[in-house]
């Protein structure tokens, strides 16, 4: 067992360096205007989101800095009272406990009355505690209670209780992991990836042109037929992946086995979808993952210190996203110059811990940590 | 019984809607929170649990009246929304649609109950505390509801667990509020089955709130397990009694309303339900509410839902006596007026007896006296009574300026219930108990406090001085203000009786639901003395149902 651990330290080392001799030069470009001047984007903090003023991997420091270059001036939202009627988008990234009765009053309250919402889910709750991962499988934002229970009564999205997984080629094989690996490590071998199954049609995807990194990511479910809301499913997971229910189970035996009845089918899972109420004005984007926008998960940059960007279309996505949501001019071009190749090969890590092939555009990754 | 007393519930609810004045209510439309989910007291009840009558009040103001639940959002067009007596907890997408329909500039209702209250078979659970309600109305109305129950000191553990024994009393604020403006002009009281309090932010950012409702006789007890349990009958309440440390005292808010103030939003909060459900705070004898402060504070309400219409005030029920113990006589009808037929005030006196008036209702004697200008001050009025119509004074009742008043008839007996107030005019109430055999009022004089170093005389009014009977009632009864209350609940009438024992003679016989203050028993216990503004007695303890522990009353009988 000793080996394996080895080994894998060895991978993901030799990952790592092919990564970064590999990545190209990226530059930083003023933006050449700012077309969210006079915006207030407000980010939630109080329930452990992603902080816009938290430099370390798990904050969104990176997102925020994107957002003000582009002229939005970042705000904390102040829950003890009703969300400022100069918000013009609120930001909630990946709450790591469920938002309040209060909160969630107050956030209804804004979106009934014509508020934005960029909202991104954590399929985990993993604390640590004196270097022990605890896993807490009462996730934020369950799918039935609470903001959800609204969110798909009235307006039909919800985040499901799920984690993407890829599929077994067998129905009946289970995936197993070696339960003495580390748990990030088990994570990223089956639960990151990218995909580049985007809805072609959605003008938010306009410029996204290159993969989208997912790193442990909740399926949203949507029902399109709620009228008279527009729902617009963003990103789909590739073909293969389907949301395992009893993640948590997975995560402490290391065995998973996809459960016809339980988990969610691998038929399109979206991953990302945008809801807007025309006659209020409403819109929201429910993305199933919080790393998407973190800086060590869809702003990672390599070396760490640098702004060369590694998922540039992450980026893309979120500015996009937060335009759109804002009703503010689009496209809205990053502000910055980039070329930079996938990070490995996608056989490179999911295959080789699995010991199969598997064909697909969805690509297993590593978060910065 | 039971449909004989819906069918008399329907009556009256369909009585009151149609007796009180039809004002046009254009668009007007109030909704009802209900559902199962919820438990919430309901509009089609017209049980004791209900809110018919309520609901019958706001109908008879034109609003249109919708039972709504909050599977889905509140109807924006709604001008204001009720919830009375959720039983069940409040849940995350209950609170965000009722903040939504009330943020959005709207009026909301809130009637709730203590945790852990006990109602009939079920424990009351709203959760408000925990459904982060109480935070949110506390943040944006300063209204900062507490999770106490209100006790006086002489409630226990039994009487507590149901609310046919379960009572206190609760009086207006005195900020004039238009929602309590009639109830504190009258000082009615109100009647409350099982309360929390919350307490008063009268100004923070966004909001300002003021108290409507309050009691100083109660504490708040912190202590949710001194209810039963519904659920299992082997768990025994934890006993009541005051705890310095963690429980509530003093002025205790009962009602408030916080209003925002960047936008038309408010909340009404009764931490009472009871206070509009027919069966308690709008409970009616015949076509007459039994509880006249209850009746009128629903009345402000309703008018407060309904955005207090422009065109004035509402009606106000013509069978109870419409008058107020202040020193204004406008309360008072013209026809009553007489001219005294003689007068001993010397024609240098500085004040003469202009005129009077005089009537009873079933409780009280009201007297009101006009001078040749008001008086300053006055210090005491007394009254002589020819009780057996022998031509004779038999009994003399003075009153004096601070409202004390003692009755002379052989012995000297003080009653603490009777008012009298000095400004245009002086008025006087007296509780009809304290005249038995009310017959003639021979002279009513009155002394004034005047400069002592003059000799002035005592001006007075003699000869047989008309009583007229009004067919009207009492709007209160203050003797039962400050008293261990008993209910008399019998199928049958209950006898009052002279001394304790049914061998002693009847002085009357009371009705279902008469509420009386206890004032002692016998030694057993078995009989309690009682008394109200028009009868004092004994009465069998089996037939009462008391508000608190009656052996903790002294013990008064002669025997």
């Amino acid at each position: 067992m000793l080996k394996v651990r080895i080994m894998f330290k060895f991978l993901c080392f030799a990952l790592l360096f092919g990564f970064l001799v590999s990545a190209a030069p990226v530059a930083l470009m003023q933006a050449s205007d700012q077309p969210f001047a006079g915006y207030h984007i407000y980010f939630s903090e109080s329930n452990e989101e992603a902080s816009p003023f938290d430099r370390s991997s798990s904050g969104a420091s990176r997102f925020a800095g994107f957002l003000e270059q582009l002229g939005a001036e970042v705000r904390i939202l102040d829950w003890r009272k009703d969300i400022p009627d100069d918000a013009n988008l609120v930001v909630i990234l990946g709450p790591q406990r469920d938002l309040s009765a209060d909160q969630v009053a107050r956030l209804w309250h804004y979106l009934i009355n014509g508020g934005e919402l960029l909202l991104a889910l954590d399929p985990l709750e993993i604390t640590s505690d004196q270097g022990t991962q605890i896993i807490d499988a009462t996730r934020a934002l369950g799918a039935t209670r609470g903001l959800f229970q609204l969110l798909w009564a009235d307006f039909g999205i919800r985040g499901r209780d799920d984690l993407l997984m890829l599929q077994p080629d067998t129905g009946t094989e289970a995936v197993e992991a070696d339960v003495e690996l580390g748990l990030d490590q088990m994570l990223s071998l089956v639960a990151d990836f990218t995909t580049t199954n985007l809805n072609g049609d959605a003008p938010l995807n306009e410029g996204v042109d290159s993969a989208l990194a997912f790193f442990s990511t909740r399926s949203i479910e949507f029902d399109a037929t709620i009228q008279p809301y527009e729902i617009v499913p963003l990103v789909f997971a590739a073909e293969g992946y389907y949301g395992e229910s009893d993640y948590a189970s997975y995560l402490t035996d290391g065995l998973a086995e996809y459960d016809e009845v339980a988990d969610t089918e691998a038929e399109s899972l979206a991953l990302a979808v945008a809801f807007m109420n025309p006659s209020s004005s409403a819109r929201i984007i429910l993305i199933g993952d919080r790393d998407f926008a973190t800086n060590g998960g869809g702003f990672q940059s390599s070396p760490a210190t640098s702004t060369n960007f590694t998922y540039v279309s992450n980026i893309q996505f979120l500015i996009n996203s937060v335009a759109w949501l804002m009703d503010s001019e689009t496209p809205v071009a990053i502000p910055l110059i980039r070329s930079t190749p996938a990070a490995f090969a996608p056989a490179d890590l999911v295959d080789t811990r699995l010991g199969k092939q598997h064909n697909g555009n969805s690509n297993g990754l590593a978060r910065e940590r | 019984m039971l449909i004989k007393r819906y069918l008399l519930l329907t009556l009256v609810t369909i009585t009151l809607s149609t007796a009180l004045v039809i004002r046009a209510q254009d668009d007007l439309f109030i909704v009802f929170i209900e559902g199962r989910d919820l438990g919430a007291a309901e509009t089609t009840d017209i049980g004791p649990d209900g809110t018919s009558l309520f609901a019958a009040m706001l109908v008879s103001r034109g609003a249109r009246v919708e039972r709504i639940t909050l599977d889905e959002a509140i109807p924006t067009d709604a001008d204001a929304a009720v919830l009375i007596r959720p039983t069940r907890r409040l849940q995350v997408t209950h609170v965000a649609r009722l903040w939504t329909f009330l943020r959005s500039g709207h009026r909301v209702l809130l009637a709730i109950d203590p945790e852990n209250y006990h109602l009939d078979s079920i424990n009351v659970r709203p959760g408000l505390g925990r459904s982060r309600l109480a935070t949110l109305l506390a943040e944006d109305y300063g209204l900062l509801i507490q999770e106490s129950f209100l006790a006086e000191d002489y409630f226990s553990t039994d009487t507590i667990q149901n609310l046919s024994t379960n009572y206190l009393l609760a009086q207006a604020e005195p900020n004039g509020h238009p929602i309590i403006e009639t109830v504190q002009r009258y000082n009615l009281p109100l009647w409350i089955w099982g309360s929390r309090h919350l307490d008063v932010e009268p100004i923070g950012i966004g909001s300002t709130a003021i108290p409507l409702l309050y009691t100083e006789n109660a504490f708040g007890e912190t202590d949710s397990t001194i209810f039963a349990d519904a659920r299992d009958a082997t768990v025994l309440p934890t006993p009541l009694e005051y705890n310095p440390a963690v429980d509530y005292a003093g002025r205790l808010t009962i009602a408030a309303l916080g209003e925002s103030t960047t936008n038309q939003s408010a909340v009404l909060f009764l931490s009472d339900s009871e206070l509009l459900q027919n069966g308690y705070g709008l409970m009616t004898d015949g076509s007459v509410p039994r509880y006249p402060g209850n009746f009128v504070f629903a009345q402000g309400v309703a008018e407060w839902l309904l955005g207090f219409p422009a065109d004035g005030g509402f009606a106000l029920p013509e069978v109870f006596t419409w008058i107020s113990i202040d020193g204004n006589g406008a309360d008072w009808s013209d026809h009553l007026a007489r001219q005294p037929d003689a007068t001993t005030s010397l024609p240098s006196a500085r004040y003469r007896i202009e005129q009077y008036r005089m009537f009873r209702d079933d409780q009280y004697l009201y007297v009101r006296i006009d001078t040749n200008e008001p008086p300053d001050a006055v210090a005491r009025v007394y009254l002589r009574f020819d009780v057996d119509n022998d031509g004779l004074n038999d009994v003399r009742i003075t009153v004096h300026a601070d409202g004390s008043a003692e009755r002379t008839a052989g012995e000297i007996r003080s009653f603490s219930d009777a008012r009298f107030a000095v400004g245009e005019i002086l008025e006087l109430r007296i509780p009809l108990r304290v005249i038995p055999n009310l017959q003639r009022v021979r002279s009513i004089c009155a002394d004034f406090i005047v400069d002592t170093s003059t000799e002035e005389q005592t001006p007075c009014i003699r000869g047989d001085l008309v009583i007229r009977q009004a067919a009207t009632v009492a709007l209160l009864d203050a003797r039962l203000t400050d008293n261990i209350l008993v209910t008399a609940f019998s199928f049958e009438r209950a006898n009052l009786r002279l001394e304790p024992g049914i061998e002693f003679p009847r002085i009357t016989a009371t009705r279902n639901g008469t509420v009386f203050a206890a004032i002692g028993r016998d030694e057993s216990g078995e009989w309690i003395q009682v008394q109200n503004a028009r009868f004092e007695g004994w009465i069998a303890r089996f037939l009462l149902a008391p508000n608190g522990d009656v052996m903790r009353l002294p013990i008064t009988s002669p025997n």
